[in-house]
């Protein structure tokens, strides 16, 4: 090791500085924003990594392992991975469980809504609003709404328990089905726990509606998947509230992941335009009409519109999209009874396949292509977080330069409520959001 | 790739030395690279020479220096060491 | 009880996803007395409050995958006075760990359009091979019963009393048929580790490992019983072996021998 030689010379204000400084990972930085002069010149998000190491393992993996593997990539939303990659990998190998089967796996995944909405609106986002570091702290002064929410996101839970086997991870969905499905008696007890949800659920929008909102709107293109009759959850086709009307098997022809420079992490764009919304605000606004009626009408006296433009209302859409699920997991159980078959046999084929379905935060976009003997060649995952980044930042910039003015401190906890507004699945984003922020130079770490 | 962040981390620190030295801009640069660092000198110099353009490095000459011994306790780091500035 | 300081409980996140960490909140009946009996000092999941160390008991969530992190549990430890790592991430290194196996033939074959993008990954390295560790609880995820067990325990100043033996003998206590024996199905239940009642066999399917390996395993025998019984080939194998505890040191070694 060497040092090169310098010449001492040179202008005598010249100073040499040992740093001995070790880079530290910018992406545990998460936001980062800087003024200049008072006016913002720069804001960079940066905390959801794609899961690239999934990309590469599911190489040389069975098509029936994806399920299984891709679930580790979120606890809070497995269920979504598991649908979509079956989705995805039945499309390859030509099957398409149709009826009960379509219907069982509608009924797990509003399990996993129920779960993860009343999780986020509970535990985060309305301690938030409230004044509280957390839920725990609210349920002193609010024990009730706390215990309820709890009461209500184990009743979530128990859907997926019941359909699944457990609630993180389940292991009862394989491709063509299900490894084992439950008889009707089996259901019954989630039907009454259904009939309790229901009035929790309901009064969910109740109290979401009632909390204040800064008066905030943006023009955001929506994408979300829509379906002749239903309120989308597995399948649909691809649509935005401007203009895009395509199959899901098209995704990748009309989205696009760049790299963003000097940064880990990937902006979503529409290919010719820019960035874009997925989650529960596309979905409302693009599927108003296929909500049940009492959905829409405990929307409506919550005070929306058939459409929302504003992020922070999207706490009460999780709400309404709550009781939606409940109602909806109540219908199914109703009409249910027990088929012959848990699962429709197959045999492995070469062949590219796509699935799209909504996760609780979004579409969650799954491409693969498999060899004849069935082991996977390539894996394309997209999750809503990630494809929602773009639009988070472009959130945060305007909404720092509403707040210039703000101490750090309280403008780090205002940009925390924004990205809130997002739901981010913390493991998504791989570190919890610490705010640099930078005034002509100065920089402070929050 | 989280040497891309590790750059942009390094790039920030060096811009944070020249402003707490009321100094104006750097003049030199020398960085250390572990051996399990991934990435190469010839790879960190490249993104560098983009990322100066516009800072307070624009101008500053870089010295990269590999240590080549994959037990080094360092070895997975990347080092700022020296700032030279004015 | 009389009015004593309440125990700090910290919960820590590294390269995971998360589903640990929820176990704790799935506890939804549990979740408030715990929260009446000990402090939430560090909860990121759940709380935006964070308070200072020292910790009286830390959970460990996720497994080790950069330099930054390593600092950070080693400060963590000498932060706690015990700490915890739960699940596959954190005891096991996790699927993650899949990129430890880079000089292993199976992955050359594989053809990427990147060749060079494997070296870019990080190592994932389970909490135990950094600092030293005072309980180990398994599963991906792991046992709200077995989390629960190991919060009363750490309360009531004892051991957990949580066994190491085999999914067989939870398969058995519920009374499933062998799907092994019956339907032929793969099943690793006999290497591993208890703790989720025999969840897959009860839906019919084979046990595909997800809480480990158990105390002293005897992958090779099982190994062989799916080969000449079941039919199933080494890459089979080292599939089933190369999941979520890829990196344990039993399934690790098994899958390797396995390698065409
Ligand atoms: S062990 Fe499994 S459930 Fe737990 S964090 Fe890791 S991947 Fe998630
Ligand atoms: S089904 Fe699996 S876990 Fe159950 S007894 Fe048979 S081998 Fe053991
Ligand atoms: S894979 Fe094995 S250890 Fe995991 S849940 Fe299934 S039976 Fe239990």
């Amino acid at each position: 090791m060497s040092h090169s030689q310098r010449n001492p010379g040179g202008p005598s204000k010249r100073k040499k500085i040992t740093v001995n400084y070790m880079a530290r990972v910018e992406g545990e930085g998460g936001l980062d924003i800087r003024f200049r002069n008072g006016k913002v010149e720069d804001v960079k998000l940066n905390i959801f990594e794609p899961p690239r190491f999934y990309e590469a393992f599911l190489r040389g993996r069975s098509y029936t392992e994806p399920p299984d593997i891709t679930a580790r990539i979120c606890g809070i939303c497995p269920i979504a991975y598991q649908m979509s990659s079956t989705h995805a990998i039945e499309s390859i190998v030509g099957i398409k469980p149709t009826d009960t089967l379509r219907e069982l796996r509608r009924l797990i995944y509003c399990g996993e809504w129920i779960e993860s909405h009343v999780l986020h609106v509970y535990m985060l986002h309305a301690p938030d609003f409230l004044g509280y570091q957390d839920a725990i702290r609210m349920s002193k002064d609010h024990p009730d709404l706390v215990k309820k929410g709890l009461r209500l996101k184990k009743i979530g839970n128990e859907i997926v328990n019941t359909i699944g086997g457990r609630e993180i991870h389940p292991i009862n969905v394989r491709i063509g089905g299900f490894y084992k499905l439950p008889t009707k008696k089996e259901l019954i007890p989630l039907q009454n726990h259904l009939e309790e949800a229901l009035e929790l659920a309901k009064e969910m929008v109740t109290v979401t509606a009632g909390l204040e909102f800064p008066e905030f709107e943006q023009d955001y293109e929506y994408v979300c998947l829509r379906h002749p009759y239903e309120y989308p959850l597995n399948q649909g086709r691809i649509v935005s509230n401007k203009g895009i009307d395509i199959d899901v098997s098209e995704f990748l022809d009309h989205f696009q992941e760049e790299q963003v420079k000097h940064s880990t992490s990937l902006h979503a764009r529409i290919k010719e335009r820019g960035a874009y919304h997925v989650g529960p605000l596309a979905r409302y606004s693009l599927n108003f009409d296929r909500l049940s009626p009492l959905a829409q009408e405990a929307a409506q006296q919550a005070g929306l519109g058939e459409t929302c433009y504003n992020p922070f209302k999207s706490i009460i859409i999780r709400s309404v999209e709550t009781l939606w699920a409940v109602e909806e997991a109540l219908r199914i159980i109703d009409n249910y009874s027990k088929p012959e078959k848990d699962y429709i046999e197959h045999s492995p084929r070469a062949g590219t396949g796509h699935g799209c379905t909504e996760a609780p935060r979004g579409i969650l976009y799954h491409r693969y292509k498999t060899d004849e003997e069935g082991l996977i060649t390539d894996a394309i995952i997209t999750p809503p977080t990630s494809q929602n980044q773009k639009m988070i930042e472009d959130d945060l910039w305007h909404f720092a330069e509403k707040y210039t003015e703000l101490p750090d401190e309280d403008l780090k906890w205002k940009c925390e409520q924004a990205v809130r507004n997002y739901d981010p699945c913390i493991s998504c984003s791989c570190h919890f959001l610490k705010v640099t922020v930078d005034r002509d130079g100065k920089v402070s770490k929050v | 790739m989280h040497e891309l962040s590790l750059f942009a981390d390094m790039m920030n620190k060096v811009h944070q030395i020249v402003v707490e030295n009321n100094a104006e801009r750097a003049t030199h640069i020398s960085v250390e690279l572990g051996a399990l660092s991934h990435i190469s000198p010839g790879h960190f110099r490249e993104h560098f020479d983009e990322a100066k353009v516009g800072t307070v490095a624009e101008h500053a000459e870089l010295d990269v220096f590999q240590n080549d011994d994959p037990n080094d306790p360092n070895a997975q780091e990347m080092i700022l060491q020296t700032i030279e500035l004015e | 009880m009389k009015a004593r300081r309440k125990p700090k409980l910290a919960v820590w996140k590294f390269a995971s996803c998360d589903g640990c960490q929820l176990t704790l909140l799935d506890c939804e009946d549990e979740l408030l007395a715990v929260a009446d009996v000990v402090e939430i000092a560090n909860f990121p999941e759940a709380s935006r409050e964070v308070a200072r160390g020292p910790y009286d008991l830390s959970l460990v969530e996720g497994s080790i995958t950069t330099p930054h992190d390593a600092e950070r549990i080693r400060t963590i430890r000498k932060q706690s006075k015990f700490l915890v790592s739960i699940g596959a991430c954190a005891t096991a290194g996790g699927i993650q760990a899949l990129r430890n196996f880079r000089n292993v033939r199976e992955f050359l074959s594989i053809v990427y359009a990147r060749p060079d993008y494997i070296d870019t990954l990080p190592h994932s390295t389970p909490i135990a091979d950094h600092v030293f560790v005072d309980f180990e609880l398994r599963g991906c995820p792991i046992s709200k019963v077995q989390l629960v067990e190991l919060i009363s325990a750490f309360l009531g100043n004892r051991k957990p009393n949580i066994s190491s033996h085999s999914v067989c003998v939870e398969c058995k206590l519920r009374g499933n048929t062998c799907v092994m024996i019956a339907n032929k199905v793969p099943c690793l239940g006999p290497v591993t580790h208890a703790g989720c009642d025999a969840l897959c066999p009860s839906y019919n399917r084979g046990c595909f490992g997800c809480f480990g390996p158990k105390e002293t395993p005897n992958t090779s025998s099982l190994s062989h019983q799916w080969s000449n019984g079941l039919s199933a080939s080494d890459r089979d194998i080292v599939h089933a072996y190369r999941t979520f505890n890829a990196y344990a040191e039993a399934f690790k070694k098994e899958a390797t021998t396995h390698e065409p």
